[in-house]
């Protein structure tokens, strides 16, 4: 008999939702926590967006220009499908810009600072590199971005 | 099969295909801004005169755009999806599941660049 | 993880809650348990838990060998955040206002009793990536007669990631570890790093093999809660990202690393030391005949 089926054993294991929460760590410690969880939220708005905006603008194609512009109607204006579509463009600035600091960091591994012996006050280099700061600059210029689209969209 | 292939090339042409992304998408909003083709607003800058002839004359940037982009999404969201479990079933359909919609949604977005009537 | 000095240098108030909690294996409830404890200046978690295990309940069980943060044994949660039982005060997460401290196993490890994990796994992923220098030349490998040169700069590029203790904290951090089995870890990845970095290392190419498979490298998407978690500094985020681009360019054929050579150990090379100016030479006598010349007195003699 092994020791498994005597006795019974608990997976701590956190599952799903330590993708989508900040579980284990504080948001103020570890923003690219936070960017993490919001680039898989936005990646998965924009499949959609990306699906729906295929299929609609096929429209032009299958049925002619008189539904195209009956279609693009219904962006004039605020009711709930330009409302999705802000949305889907709030996460695409997201997405994009800090898509641009993932490229340096993940794929070209810049950006992170080089290593070093550990002395007070215990920093990670990783974490005090330019990087961190390019969080921050991500977070403000998707911000600004976004108003920019709206702006545009809306106001212009 | 997706599965066959070596997951360091699907991963390599997933950050290529980010990198394409950024240029290109700030070129497909950039052509939404009313100053440039001298409209009145946003609406107007997709009326079909000036949509036909975007069509035309960038369609190969267009289908390269709608290349990469569903690419990096349903490569982005397939690699989600297998993170979640590692049932062997599981993984199958997840990966036939990314290769039927990644083929439908460029055989859709291809046959609106080359079936655009003139207006 | 940064530690905050005024924190830790206060005194914890009076007493303090802790609710721990427990599983029993051979019924398998899980509950938590409130204790009471008595504190003191400088009482870190782990003599908290001592002082519980000793005064309150002899039945609460938990992991713990160096006491000083060497041997990574003791990982637990404290009040959400893996630490280091043995290196976090207990003024640091208790305040006057909320004297309560949650004390959990380790997430996403399996829990086998109250705050004991199962490192199987852990060291199983550890092992898969080969964590040992490999060299072409076996002989040498085993029975070594010459040295590695290695400058201190090629030192410096792994010696961060040379420190962990294999803890488990920053597994127990990651949100993809928690949903992926065949994720192999910040940990087992950090120190593939580790020994690709090392120019001692020759094998590099069949670590790069391992490391190319489905759910390994390519699932790390920078979250760096590993980094922040590590007591030790180790870095492991910054390690996955180099080692991400190394397999990039290893993919594309671009990939080339200097190994070092084995060279003569330091004093074959070295010249003798010369004598000092004011030592005399005596004529007529040499050293080396001297050391061969048969002492006057044998030797078994003298020993008697
Ligand atoms: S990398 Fe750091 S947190 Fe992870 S096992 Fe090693 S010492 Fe512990
Ligand atoms: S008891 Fe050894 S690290 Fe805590």
């Amino acid at each position: 008999m092994t020791i498994k089926s005597r006795f019974k054993v608990l997976d701590n294991r956190l599952g799903v939702k330590a993708s989508f929460l900040p579980i284990g760590v504080t948001i103020a410690g570890n923003p690219e926590r936070l960017a993490f969880i919001l680039h898989r939220i936005t990646g998965i708005i924009l499949v959609g967006f990306i699906a729906a905006h295929i299929i609609s603008t096929n429209t032009l194609a299958r049925e002619g220009w008189e539904a195209w512009i009956e279609e693009v109607r219904n962006l004039e204006g605020l009711n709930p499908i330009s409302l999705l579509f802000i949305i889907a463009m709030g996460a695409l600035s997201f997405h994009s810009i800090n898509g641009i600091r993932l490229i340096m960091v993940e794929f070209l591994s810049l950006w992170i600072g080089r290593p070093e012996k550990p002395k007070p006050p215990y920093d990670p280099p990783s974490l005090k590199s330019f990087q961190r700061k390019a969080i921050y600059a991500t977070f403000i210029l998707a911000l600004i971005a976004w108003v920019a689209i709206i702006y545009v969209m809306l106001i212009w | 099969m997706m599965s066959m292939v070596r997951p360091g090339y699907l991963s390599l042409i997933q950050y290529v295909s980010a990198i394409i992304l950024i240029f290109l998408i700030s070129w497909h909003l950039i052509l939404r801004f009313p100053p440039l083709h001298g409209v009145e607003s946003f609406i107007d800058t997709m009326k079909p005169e000036i949509l036909y002839e975007e069509i035309t004359v960038y369609g190969v940037l267009l289908v390269l755009l709608l290349v990469a982009a569903v690419f990096h999404g349903v490569n982005g969201i397939r690699s989600m999806l297998l993170e979640w479990s590692s049932n062997k079933y599981w993984t199958l359909i997840v990966n036939l599941l990314a290769i039927i919609v990644f083929l439908v949604l460029i055989v859709v977005g291809i046959h609106t660049v080359l079936y655009v009537t003139p207006p | 993880m940064p530690i905050d000095l005024k924190a830790v240098t206060r005194k914890p108030p009076e007493t303090v809650r802790f609710y721990v909690k427990r599983f029993d294996p051979e019924t398998g409830r899980v509950w938590w348990q409130v204790y009471e404890v008595k504190t003191y200046r400088g009482m870190t978690i782990l003599d908290a838990l001592l002082k519980i295990k000793s005064e309150i309940d002899h039945s609460l069980s938990f992991r713990y060998s160096c006491r000083m943060g060497v041997c990574g044994s003791c990982g637990v949660v404290v009040n959400g955040e893996p630490r280091l039982a043995c290196q976090t005060q207990v003024a640091e997460k208790a305040t006057v206002s909320k004297p309560e401290i949650r004390v959990e196993p380790l997430y996403n490890f399996i829990v086998l009793r109250d705050l004991i994990t199962d490192f199987t796994e852990f060291f199983e992923k550890h092992r898969r990536i080969k964590p040992y220098i490999i060299r072409r030349d076996l002989g040498e490998r085993e029975k070594p007669t010459l040295e590695y040169s290695q400058s201190p700069e090629e030192l410096s590029q792994y010696y961060e990631y040379s420190l962990c203790i294999m803890c488990g904290l920053c597994d127990a951090s990651c949100p993809v570890y928690a949903s992926d089995k065949l994720f192999l870890g910040p940990q087992a990845l950090a120190q593939a790093y580790r020994f690709i970095a090392d120019t001692r290392d020759e094998m590099w190419a069949l670590r790069l093999e391992e490391l190319d498979k489905e759910g390994s490298t390519y699932k790390c998407h920078f979250a760096a809660s590993c980094s922040y978690v590590c007591p030790k500094v180790v870095d492991p985020a910054a390690a996955i990202q180099r080692l991400r681009s190394i397999l990039f360019k290893y993919k594309l054929r671009l990939y080339r690393k200097k190994v070092s050579n084995v060279v003569p150990p330091m004093e074959v090379k070295a010249k003798p030391t010369p004598l000092p100016p004011e030592a005399t030479v005596i004529e007529n006598v040499s050293l080396e005949k001297l050391e061969e010349e048969k002492p006057l007195i044998p030797i078994d003699k003298l020993i008697e």
